[in-house]
């Protein structure tokens, strides 16, 4: 291997993170084309499994899950299946060798795992791990990393996507964009084929099934629909496989529920799977570390390929659905693109040769095209000019919705709508002097409250007594580019407003959230303040870069004196960069953005005339310098 | 917002709609956010309420009830236009057709999917006569507005046997 100089003035490089059920892939694109980032052994593929081990350390990836079988409660494996989901959710109660800790009074309600430590952790903290355990591996490769794009599966609400990017900020990563696994395959595969059409992505993963229709026209990659199901996935194959070997070896249900026993045949069942890929039937012997230590059990194809028939049969439904929904038939299609470890099983095939009439393109490996995808991604948000420019225009899974009278949601913005998008609903008083509304925003597609995954609850105080009917509320969803939402509530008589993000209910406040960041995750970095030097000084120079540029650009948009002005603002804005000062930083950074607000209004204004009179930004971008000696 | 102004059309029914996504494409590639993680951090807030408004004009223009009820709410100086009520004659026809809706569902497969062309027809040609009304040169609103309502009984009941079908 070629030993990479590192330019230390160099923009630092992004990377793309695939954070998978099973598997979790960190790349990054060199020579024009993505790759993956290997550990020095070469290994592409990091375990998505984190063991927190009797002696105090946290260990990731392929020596965690090697310890799965004799620690199964304190090492957690598919975690993403627990993501942004309620300590109450029907996931906490399958079959799993997991001791769960119920939220005490106050807290957020949220898996917890008791892993034998003094504190249960959160599937957001675990999670961190894995995205931590990447972050070295790349930052080994590639010295310093200039944020992440991180995929998530399409159809993850918007409480698992919070939770996504908690886990990378607890990780010390800055997420450039969350995207979709199957737009992230899309991706990957488009610009190797350099073909316009519409495509269905058909991802199967661990935990999670996805399905996108998407067109690719003029570089621009369109999300027509996406459907699936965040909890079916190759784990679900394993289990039913699990379950069935219980059976024949007549175990009772309690024995089942053994943490080391349900690991033991978990285990089993994914060895089977995997060697039936390739032959007619299998066979296992048990290791070590339970009652079933030895013991061989075996499983037939045809009998392997009846008990994942169910399985299947949801994710065709879904494929319909999101045929119906972007307004197409499976003939209409360009091409089926598979994705996902768990297309590699040979009645999967099958059934979606079966379902869309053709064979699927199987031309990039399933496990990487999704960490390419995002590497490319984020090759495109750092402006490295690496690859072709191309834009994502994706959707929202699920609709969004506030809840009205008798329970019923009122859908705001509905699924398959493409983001950033905003939408606004008005109400109005429903009681004679009420002075106050709460809110209710739900996600989800069933008619009632009940039905729907609870967002946030809040309320618009203060309103002035009147008749029922006359306070007239405005609601504004918006939803931006990473499909997280945030809604604005406004009291239009009064003008009484209030503005909620969406918070992830993690539970945890800042303060933990840095004192995790100091025990685990920094390497080397053990001083948080110092931490808090480096991010504002990446910062300022993030926001010297966009001025530098913007002035090279346009800098005939320019006013009489704000070059000069701007200049010195930039000065000021180098030198706290050094200073070490991240309050000073602060202001600097203010000043750049407020001298340069008015020139930043010219700009877009004639980026928009621009499009509208036919011109891209591209024209714009590849003009000759304009101001000289900047740059 | 006018969504026509917003992706620079004419304000009228009858639109290009191979335009429409051409214009939108277009506007995306310079006003998505992506587009913009490296500029100025106004210029970021800015592209992404602007991707916003586009993304709403958009999908306001191409579904044709929104953006008939975006032309009749530009005419109606702004004020959300009352919903007009069909004649009585073509309410009696939709309860004819929801009784042979109620009949097909125990018939199978193929009598729903008579219905869904049906319906489906019904549609198209209501769709044309609301695009004479709007785009006519007669400042008159009330047959556009009734047959804006019309339109909606019919999409609501094709949504319907089209889920119908494909359950």
């Amino acid at each position: 291997m070629f030993l990479e100089i590192h330019d230390p003035k160099a923009p630092p490089r992004a990377i793309g993170i695939d954070l998978g059920t099973t598997n979790s892939i960190v790349a990054c694109i060199s020579n024009e084309r993505p790759g993956p980032i290997a550990d020095c052994t070469g290994e592409v593929l990091v375990p998505s499994v984190v063991c927190f081990d009797d002696g105090g350390d946290v260990i990731v990836g392929t020596r965690a899950r090697m310890r799965a079988a004799l620690q199964p409660k304190s090492t957690v494996v598919s975690v993403k299946r627990f993501i942004g989901r309620a300590h109450d959710d029907s996931e906490t109660r399958r079959l799993g060798p997991y001791t769960f800790v119920a939220p005490a009074p106050g807290e957020a309600n949220l898996v917890r795992f008791d892993v034998g430590r003094e504190h249960a952790v959160t599937p957001i903290e675990v999670s961190a791990y894995i995205l931590a355990e990447l972050r070295g591996r790349a930052e080994e490769e590639l010295g310093r990393i200039g944020g992440a794009v991180i995929t998530v599966p399409a159809y993850f609400d918007d409480t698992q996507r919070q939770a996504t990017k908690e886990a990378a900020k607890m990780a010390g990563i800055e997420v450039l964009r969350l995207i979709n696994e199957p737009t992230a395959a899309a991706l990957a595969y488009g610009l190797d084929q350099k073909q316009n059409g519409l495509f269905a992505v058909y991802d199967l993963g661990g935990g999670t099934f996805d399905i996108t229709v998407l067109q690719l026209e003029d570089g621009v990659f369109q999300v027509k629909s996406t459907g699936g199901d965040s909890q079916l996935g190759g784990d679900d194959m394993d289990r039913l496989v699990a379950e069935t070997l219980a059976d024949d070896l007549s175990l009772t249900a309690e024995l089942m529920r053994t943490p080391l026993v349900a690991r033991a045949l978990l285990t089993a069942a994914r060895a089977l799977k995997h060697s039936l890929t390739d032959a007619e039937s299998a066979t296992f012997v048990v290791e070590e570390g339970s009652v079933l230590a030895g013991t061989c059990v075996q499983i037939t194809r045809v009998r392997f390929d009846a008990l994942v028939g169910p399985l299947l049969e949801r994710t065709g439904r879904a494929c319909k659905r999101a045929l119906r929904d972007a307004g197409v038939t499976a003939a209409d299609l360009d091409g089926i693109i598979l994705v996902g470890g768990s297309t590699r099983v040979p009645e999967v095939r099958r059934f979606v040769e079966q379902i869309f009439g053709r064979a699927p393109f199987t031309g990039i490996d399933p496990d990487l095209a999704v960490a390419f995808g995002a590497a490319i991604q984020a090759d495109l948000l750092a402006g490295t000019g690496n690859v072709p420019e191309v834009l994502l225009l994706d959707v929202l899974p699920l609709s969004l919705g506030i809840e009205v009278g008798g329970g019923v949601v009122d859908k705001i913005l509905p699924r398959n709508t493409t983001i950033p998008a905003g939408a606004r609903a008005s109400y109005t008083t429903q009681e004679d002097g009420q002075t106050g509304f709460t809110l209710h925003v739900l996600q989800g597609e069933r008619e009632l409250a009940a039905d729907c995954r609870s967002l946030a609850h809040f309320t618009l105080k203060g309103i002035p007594p009147m008749a029922a009917g006359l306070a007239r509320l405005e609601v504004y969803f918006r939803v931006d580019a990473d499909g997280i939402l945030s809604v604005r509530a406004l009291e239009v008589t009064t003008g009484i407003e209030q503005i909620v993000e969406v918070k992830p209910s993690s539970g945890l406040d800042d303060s933990v959230v840095e004192r995790l960041l100091l025990e685990a995750y920094d390497r080397g970095e053990s001083d948080l303040m110092k931490r808090r030097v480096a991010e504002a000084s990446s910062e300022c120079e993030r926001l010297h870069r966009a001025a530098v540029r913007a002035l090279r650009i346009d800098g005939s948009l320019l006013e009489a004196g704000e070059e000069v002005a701007i200049g010195a603002a930039l000065d000021g804005l180098a030198a706290a960069s050094g200073g070490g000062d991240p309050d000073a930083m602060r202001r600097a950074m203010e000043d750049v953005d407020a001298l340069t607000k008015p020139f930043a209004v010219r700009r877009m204004n004639r980026a928009i005339g621009e499009a509208l009179a036919g011109r891209t930004i591209d024209d714009v971008d590849a003009k000759p310098d304009l101001v000289q000696g900047r740059g | 917002m006018n969504p026509f102004e917003r992706l620079g059309l004419e304000p009228k029914f009858s639109i290009d709609l191979v335009q429409v996504e051409r214009v939108h494409r277009e506007l995306s590639r310079a006003l998505h956010p992506d587009r913009h993680v490296r500029g100025l951090p106004s210029e970021r807030v800015r592209a992404l309420d602007e991707a916003v408004s586009v993304n709403e004009a958009w999908r306001t223009l191409r579904d044709p009830i929104r953006r008939a009820e975006a032309i009749l709410e530009l005419r109606g100086s702004g004020a959300p236009s009352p919903h007009a009520t069909p004649s009585p004659g073509f309410l009696m026809a939709m309860m004819e057709r929801r009784e042979d809706l109620e009949a097909a569902k125990h018939q199978g497969i193929t009598a729903l999917q008579a219905i869904e062309g049906a319906v489906a027809r019904d549609l198209t040609e209501t769709l044309e006569e609301l695009a004479q009304a709007l785009d006519s040169a007669s400042a008159e609103h009330a047959p556009a507005r009734r047959l804006l309502a019309e339109v909606r009984f019919h999409q609501r009941l094709l949504d319907e046997v089209t889920s119908l079908i494909s359950d």
